[in-house]
């Protein structure tokens, strides 16, 4: 579903991704691991069509990013650190504005997500007023909306307490069982491993290592990691 | 390009404009500041009896309204993050452009035309008939300033000191192509030299190609 | 220089040949026009120099306009360099014009300015947009933004050029300046010719020198970053 070749994205001599080789089947929740500054986020970016890569090719679903990513944009849903949500609209407002972007008419299907993420008594409330926790579930919400074929997800469960990071577990996992294809960042191996199918370690813009990780299998993958991303 | 995308971002950013109200009140102070300055520092026995001074004060204050004005416009939105929204909405970039030129133009001529009412309470000066044409000209000058001042407020809205940076980069593309043929036009209505039409056919293809060249570039604009 | 230099060498010897040329032309054999209606015989010699020069400064921000558009289409970042060398050598040539046109304005009509002089006019708003754009990039972002920032507003700012040229030519009261067609000799063109090739040689000279010493800039904050470990 997503299969990325040696991308690349540099400018003179500064890279932020050197090569990064993927290969992610649908239906399933891939972890992409790696310290802050291994090029996660531009990652994430590139396969968003935010950024443009400087070199390799990425496809989701067949079709070429770089050559045609105006035809990837409807396959894809998108969280990032900064919230893509309006404070000053309502939750609703929101949702709809959203939707009319992607040729989602209406209130139903705004209202359904809504009740997903369990923000439903909420609807019309300014987004100002929403906690962290209600925001980031605003953002899956607005993720969903269009019913994309793609997750990418920039650290989704950074600054969540156990509770939030548990219902957002239980929420990807529905996702995936329901047909998606989701990618998320972290840098919490130890804490996350459990939620991907199999995990992609990125070392200074590189993927270094790329495995299934069982729960026998956890130490000695963590001992892995560690030794790939000392080296220079 | 997707015109219903446009049309969407447009009603959503009028809407977010009368919710919070912040562009609009920070453009009227600043209208009104940028009178009070003038008035001020002119001479009062000069009143406003002349066309060309009138003509331009009025830009002035219109040049640094819709300066700020399209800056708030694209700034707001980069610094809450939600313009890469936007941009990962399908349609294109053209159609953002054009929402936001839409919204953004029409907010900048209410407060314009409110310029106009403080012009003629504070420097004692009665438009007379000649106040829809010149309304007229306002709008065109406005438009036209607005086609590619959007473009430079959107390039530079990640850059600091964003705001002098839009007014250093805006003044050589747009003081002689489509502020001071507005100012002509309007000196010439409110009776002074100079003909209106004139102006109108250099200030109409400038729009033309600036929003041209809007249409080529803003996805390179876009681009992070 | 580096050992395989032959241009540079080359080029400097041709322009400081080319110009000696130039000077005596502009000096010693093109004739005084006491026939026709110029005020100051002497200072109209300044513009045998500021044609030139103000040539050359369209000439540089051509060069950033050509260079822009490459580089937003191939990212790579040679033409970024480009784009900035040719606006760093052509702010000088442009201001140079400026003050030369300024010179010889005001010997002969004793104003240092017309406004409705609608080349000067254009060379005017050129030293505006080299301004802005060597403000862009100052702000000191570096690295791709900025590079793309730059390339955009270079596309727009040449292409406004013309655009507020035209607007101009139609404001009232535009005359053109004193005696423009009387003095077109055939030498006077020869000499000013001779000036163009003078002064495009040495912008290509302050060009390469320009680049040479930005490659070297990127090489030492290369090295830099390699030593901290980046």
């Amino acid at each position: 579903m997503i299969e990325t070749l040696e991308v690349t994205r540099q400018f003179g001599h500064r890279a932020a991704l050197a090569g990064v080789t993927l290969s992610i089947p649908p239906r399933t929740i891939r972890l992409i691991v790696g310290p802050n500054g291994a090029g996660k986020t531009t990652l994430v970016r590139i396969l968003a069509t935010l950024t443009r890569p400087t070199g390799g090719t990425a496809r989701i679903d067949g079709v070429d990013i770089a050559e045609d990513p105006e035809a990837v944009r409807p396959l894809i849903g998108v969280v990032l650190h900064e919230s893509l949500l309006y404070p000053e609209l309502t939750a609703l407002e929101n949702l709809e504005f959203c939707g009319s972007l992607y040729g989602v008419a209406g209130e139903a299907r705004p209202r359904e997500v809504l009740r997903l993420v369990g923000l439903l008594p909420r609807a019309t409330d300014a987004v100002g007023t929403f906690s962290m926790g209600m925001r980031k579930r605003l953002s899956f919400a607005r993720a969903i909306l269009h019913r994309p074929k793609v997750l990418l997800l920039d650290e989704p469960l950074a600054g969540l307490d156990r509770e939030g990071a548990r219902m957002v577990a239980a929420f990807l996992r529905r996702q995936r069982e329901e047909g998606m294809t989701i990618l998320m960042t972290t840098h919490t191996l130890e804490r996350d491993w459990a939620l991907g199918d199999a995990v992609s370690v990125l070392h200074r813009g590189r993927t270094v290592l790329e495995r299934t990780v069982s729960p026998e299998g956890l130490p000695s993958f963590l001992a892995d990691v560690e030794a790939r991303t000392q080296e220079g | 390009m997707n015109s219903g995308k446009a049309w969407s971002i447009a009603k959503k950013d009028l809407r977010s404009e009368l919710r919070s109200r912040e562009g609009a009140t920070t453009l009227v102070f600043l209208s009104l500041l940028i009178l009070f300055v003038f008035r001020g520092i002119l001479d009062p026995r000069l009143g406003a009896r002349d066309p060309a001074l009138v003509a331009g004060i009025l830009w002035a204050t219109f040049f640094f309204v819709g300066t700020v004005g399209v800056a708030g416009t694209y700034g707001r939105e980069r610094d809450r993050g939600t313009l890469e929204g936007l941009v990962l909405a399908p349609g294109g970039a053209f159609a953002v452009y054009l929402g936001k030129l839409a919204a953004t133009a029409a907010l900048t001529v209410a407060v314009n035309s409110l310029s106009l009412l403080f012009l003629g309470v504070l420097f004692n000066y009665d438009f007379g008939g000649v106040i829809v044409l010149v309304w007229l000209v306002m709008l065109a000058g406005t438009l036209g300033f607005l086609s590619i001042g959007s473009v430079i407020a959107a390039l530079v809205r990640g850059a600091r000191s964003r705001d002098a940076l839009i007014t250093i980069l805006l003044i050589p593309i747009t003081l002689f192509s489509i502020v001071m043929p507005s100012v002509s036009a309007t000196a010439a209505l409110l009776g002074g030299s100079g003909t209106l039409t004139s102006n109108l056919y250099t200030m109409v293809p400038a729009t033309v190609v600036f929003v041209a060249l809007a249409y080529l570039l803003f996805p390179f604009v876009l681009e992070e | 220089m580096k050992e395989g230099d032959r241009w540079g060498p080359m080029l400097s010897v041709a322009w400081l040949g080319a110009g000696l040329v130039h000077v005596a032309l502009a000096f010693l054999w093109a004739p005084d026009p006491r026939s026709t209606s110029w005020a100051d015989p002497i200072a109209f010699r300044i513009f045998f120099f500021h044609v030139p020069l103000a040539w050359s400064g369209y000439l540089a921000f051509g060069i950033v306009f050509a260079a822009s558009i490459v580089f937003l289409r191939t990212r790579n970042a040679r033409w970024d360099h480009l784009a900035v060398a040719s606006a760093g050598v052509g702010v000088v040539l442009i201001s140079l014009a400026l003050v030369t046109g300024a010179l010889w304005q005001e010997a002969e009509t004793g104003e240092y300015w017309r406004w409705d002089d609608a080349r000067l006019f254009t060379t005017f708003v050129l030293w505006l947009v080299y301004l802005a754009y060597v403000a862009l990039r100052s702000t000191g972002e570096g690295g791709e933004g900025e590079a793309r920032m730059a390339a955009i507003y270079g596309i727009v700012a040449f292409a406004s050029v013309p655009i507020s040229f035209f607007s101009v030519r139609l404001l009232p009261a535009l005359h053109p300046p004193p005696g423009s067609r009387e003095y077109m000799t055939p030498v006077f063109v020869a000499v000013l010719l001779v000036g163009v090739v003078v002064f495009t040689l040495l912008y290509l000279l302050l060009l390469r020198h320009r680049l040479a010493l930005l490659k070297q800039a990127l090489t030492l904050e290369e090295a830099k970053q390699s030593l901290e470990g980046a």
